[in-house]
């Protein structure tokens, strides 16, 4: 009865182990896959001062800085808007969830435009303010800039992580520590804080993990002029040379800076894993349904509004302000009388054929719609054994499912990479190099993890009693799947196809190191535009990915009713691991 | 029509293994209602969804109708979906995406006995009228009340014909009222049908009420399998005695064989009492003695002479309705008894208290 469901299970997870067994294999290959040959030459070299002096103290502070930063914002934010009277509380809360939707390296894209010491906006602004040629503050080559936009970018996945747990505190923990004496502050201090803690703590585990592992905002940041090496951007520059350092493929490297990114994030899943386990302990925050008691802000609400305010301008609304200003514009300039007089749709004509045509277009649609449904399909198998059946593996299918969260999704990019390389050689039949179909399953592995926790919470809702009449009706597994269990889970299924069809959509990482002449897809096309240095036509391809994302998001929540926000919100982050039978 | 024999179940869990069934054997004769009676966890239920196929045993064999579907550890095994067996689920597992006529017609639509369209309504209707709840085709099965869930996941289970029903403490979520009306419904039902049950409850009342056969369960075993007279009336252990109804059970010592047809003696914490005793009994021997609070008979002061007479004080005295429940004291031990509500009784109050030689029963 389990056997079709196992199979298929077995069968993700195994290109999941063999992916991730090729990044090692990889490490002591001498060139090619195909060339024979063992060598340690690429472990040996990791000594080199260059990654030990800049990339992994790059690194390191890519993903400690993004932590402070995002819980600088993320912190007073879970507690303004979940815990107090703050007014335009739930606007200010829908509009937080729609951040995660806005690719991160578009919201890069403008801050380079705001703060650079060229060209940025902000920057010429002071210089003319203070009188002075240039002011030297930039985003651009430093890992404190990167730091910088990634903690914006990444506050609301922690806001949604410390947020749930806040919301859920049993208030008459709250109330007594108010009857037994304490100031306000103190119990903030002492007992709320102690509670959530758990939470903060996943929440900053979770945003170092994602941080270290993004390629696309270090590369815009200074990564690919070589300036600020990252892991991230070292793994791409090995495989794709066209950096300015690495001229040449180093696939080796390529797997030793991948193993190197993959440890501390393992290491980190763990972590993370160990902290949920333990918030189970605090029993107290569980999902009955409280009303948590809410802090009057007083004379003091506006400090509040100004503080989300000022969070929602610096990472939504200045970044795509002078996106759209950039768009309109034939060269980036100062907003003033002068340039007013410039404003123009320019850019945006012919930008279809600038991004590469209806092929592109109809690529990313195809990515789209085949990573969605192969990710539910999937996520569904390998649920469906770990909560519904007693299979013996079903524990380790679970952990297995939970592993390319915490594999950098450039390390199965380039594992899958080389297989093609492989493939084109030995399986010339086979389509991969090259193809739309590598690029799906790139995105299938790495949102599986996600996949399976939603539809692990969703099947475990659905009473065991539910399936098993179904079987003593004289059903089998495929007819009870279908017309029993599917149909109840319905609501999580098609939230799980639009988040999955959303993040395919923005993702850039993944399809532009698997990408070739064939399978450009239109996040990979803005990519390219940048790079070439057309600004202001990849601001105008920005503002339009934004605004159909604007679209689909508007259409989800017309179509799930309207609570979908928070959903999407928590999307970025990974739910607890489900309980098991 | 069902007979298992042998059945072992293990469960494994964090702790280690743990035996749910240990060696269970039973026939359950066609036409028949047979109760599995026990507390939780004592392996009723996994009896049940052995039977049914939805968990597979380590060891045994099950025989539904003559045929084999569990032998050889489970180199012989019918799947659930062909056991052909209807089953009533203790939360009732009426599928909340589907209306009442849709619950009930899914095993004719989609399950191995699939019938043709016309027929379906037909049969549906059939079964719904089986169970009283015509004209609810078309409602949504969470608009439902618990009772009517009840009587839809009825319908379900029977409406393909089965020859065997299993039902899982099917009436254990309705309120008590509903409950004693649903009893005897359901019994009268399933005669009707004549169709034979395997029903798990660890309400004795119902067991009762509505069995032909009861089997008490405990730690994994059948204690006792009879009428539920012969359970009620001669407990063969402490266990059954203990959990059908109420009994006062005390150690007991032979002092004397019964001879040319008088009452044996034993002594017990209360002292002398006369009683049947089996001859198989030795002198010396010690043995259980049990009778039921009912049977205690309570009278006024002064005590009258005579055996198994007793003087003792109401310790505690709960009005349930229909009597009082007492609990009594003597020599320091607690004795259960009943007054009729007729009778004022009162904490601390002195009384006299009989325990006739035939009600009292060995427990061997």
């Amino acid at each position: 009865m389990d056997a079709i469901p196992l199979a298929f299970s077995w069968l993700l997870l195994s290109v999941i182990i063999a992916l991730l067994a090729f990044v090692l294999y990889m490490t002591f290959v001498p060139g090619l896959p195909t060339e024979p040959g063992f060598t340690l030459r690429h472990w040996s070299n990791v000594a080199s001062s260059r990654l030990l002096t800049s990339v992994i103290p790059n690194t390191a502070i890519v993903g400690f800085g993004t932590i402070f930063i995002g819980a600088f914002f993320a912190l007073p934010l879970a507690w303004l808007l979940n815990r107090t009277n703050l007014p335009l509380r739930t606007i200010f809360t829908a509009i937080i969830g729609i951040v995660p939707v806005i690719p991160g390296f578009i919201l890069a894209m403008g801050w380079i435009m705001l703060l650079d010491e060229r060209i940025g906006l902000i920057n010429n602004a002071l210089a003319s303010v203070l009188g002075i040629p240039s002011v030297a503050l930039s985003v651009k080559d430093s890992p404190w800039g990167i730091a910088w936009v990634l903690g914006l970018i990444l506050t609301a996945p922690i806001f949604f992580l410390i947020g749930g747990p806040l919301c859920r505190i049993d208030p008459s923990l709250e109330e007594a520590a108010s009857v037994s004496g304490m100031k306000h502050l103190t119990v903030l201090r002492r007992v709320t804080l102690p509670l959530v803690w758990p939470g903060i703590l996943g929440g900053m585990i979770y945003t170092f993990m994602t941080a270290v592992s993004i390629f696309e905002i270090p590369a815009l940041l200074g990564a690919a002029s070589g300036k600020v090496p990252v892991l991230a951007s070292e793994i791409f520059y090995s495989v794709r040379p066209g950096g300015p350092i690495t001229a040449t493929f180093a696939y080796g490297a390529a797997g030793v800076y991948g193993t190197l990114l993959a440890v501390p994030s393992l290491l980190a899943l763990y972590l993370y894993l160990r902290v949920l386990h333990q918030a189970e302990r605090y029993q107290v925050i569980t999902g009955k349904g409280y009303r948590s008691r809410e802090t009057d802000l007083g004379a003091f609400a506006w400090v509040g509004v100004l503080f989300v305010v000022l969070y929602l301008a610096l990472a939504v609304g200045l970044p795509i302000f002078v996106l759209v200003w950039a768009s309109l514009m034939p060269v980036l300039q100062m907003p003033s009388r002068e340039a007013l007089a410039k404003l123009s749709f320019e850019n945006y004509h012919g930008l279809l054929e600038e991004l590469g045509g209806t092929d592109v277009i109809w690529n990313t649609v195809l990515v789209m719609g085949c990573v969605s449904l192969l990710v539910i399909f999937f996520s569904f198998m390998i649920s469906w054994v770990v909560v519904r059946t007693r299979v013996p593996s079903r524990k380790t299918i679970d952990m297995l499912a939970m592993l390319p969260h915490a594999i950098p999704s450039l390390a199965f990019a380039f594992a899958l990479a080389m297989i093609a390389i492989l493939a084109s050689r030995w399986l010339p039949w086979l389509p991969l190099s090259g193809t739309l179909g590598i690029i799906m399953i790139a995105h299938l592995v790495n949102r599986v993890p996600y996949g399976t926790r939603v539809m692990n919470s969703a099947l475990g809702q659905v009473h065991h009693e539910l399936e098993e009449v179904a079987q003593v009706c004289g059903t089998r597994t495929p007819t009870i799947m279908r017309r029993v269990v599917l149909p109840l889970i319905k609501p999580s299924v098609v939230y799980l196809a639009v988040w999955t069809a959303m993040l395919s959509f923005q993702e850039v990482t993944m399809a532009l190191f698997l990408s070739g002449p064939h399978n450009s897809v239109l996040s990979v096309s803005i990519w390219g535009l940048w790079e070439a240095g057309s600004l202001g036509t990849a601001a105008a391809g920005a503002v339009a990915m934004v605004s159909i994302m604007g679209v689909l998001m508007f259409a989800v929540l017309k179509f799930v009713g309207g609570s979908a926000t928070g959903l999407v919100g928590r999307g970025t982050a990974v739910p607890p691991p489900s309980e098991t039978r | 029509m069902i007979r298992v024999v042998n059945l072992h179940k293990d469960f494994s869990t964090q702790q280690g293994t743990h035996a749910a069934v240990r060696g269970v054997d039973f026939e359950v004769h066609a036409g028949e209602i047979f109760m599995l009676l026990g507390p939780s966890g004592c392996g009723k239920t996994t009896t049940l969804r052995c039977i049914a196929g939805l968990e597979t045993p380590d060891d045994g064999e099950i025989r539904i109708d003559d045929q084999m579907v569990f032998a050889n550890r489970g180199q012989t095994i019918v799947p659930v979906y062909k056991r052909g067996v209807g089953m009533v689920f203790q939360s009732y597992a009426i599928w909340p995406h589907l209306t009442v006529f849709e619950n009930v017609a899914y095993p004719l639509l989609y399950g191995i006995n699939k019938v043709g369209r016309r027929q379906v309504r037909e049969r549906v209707q059939k079964a719904l009228t089986l169970v009283g709840l015509n004209g609810f085709e078309d409602r949504a099965a969470p608009l439902l009340s618990g009772g009517q869930q009840q009587r839809v996941s009825l319908a379900r289970a029977l409406v393909y014909e089965p020859k065997v029903l299993l039902l899982d403490e099917p009436l254990s979520n309705l309120d008590a009222k509903l409950r004693a009306e649903m009893r005897v419904e359901l019994r009268a039902l399933m005669k009707r049908l004549k169709i034979t049950a395997i029903y798990v409850t660890h309400d004795q009342e119902e067991a009762l009420v509505l069995s032909d056969r009861v089997a008490v369960m405990y730690a994994g075993q059948i204690r006792q399998i009879g009428t539920p007279r012969d359970i009620y009336v001669s407990p063969k252990s402490d266990v059954v005695a203990g959990f059908i109804g109420m009994a006062n059970l005390l150690q007991a010592k032979v002092e004397r064989l019964p001879v040319n047809g008088e009452d044996g003696t034993v002594t017990t914490v209360l002292g002398k009492l006369k009683c049947k005793l089996p001859a198989s009994l030795s002198v010396g021997e010690t043995v259980t003695v049990m009778f039921r609070p009912e049977d205690v008979v309570i009278g006024d002061l002064p005590p009258r002479c005579g055996d198994n007479v007793f003087l003792a004080n109401v310790e505690e005295a709960m009005f349930v309705g229909s009597r009082f429940q007492c609990q009594f004291s003597l020599n320091a031990h607690k004795i259960q008894g009943e007054v009729s509500k007729t009778q004022v009784v009162e904490t601390g109050q002195p009384v006299m208290i009989e325990i006739p030689p035939h009600v009292i029963h060995v427990l061997l």
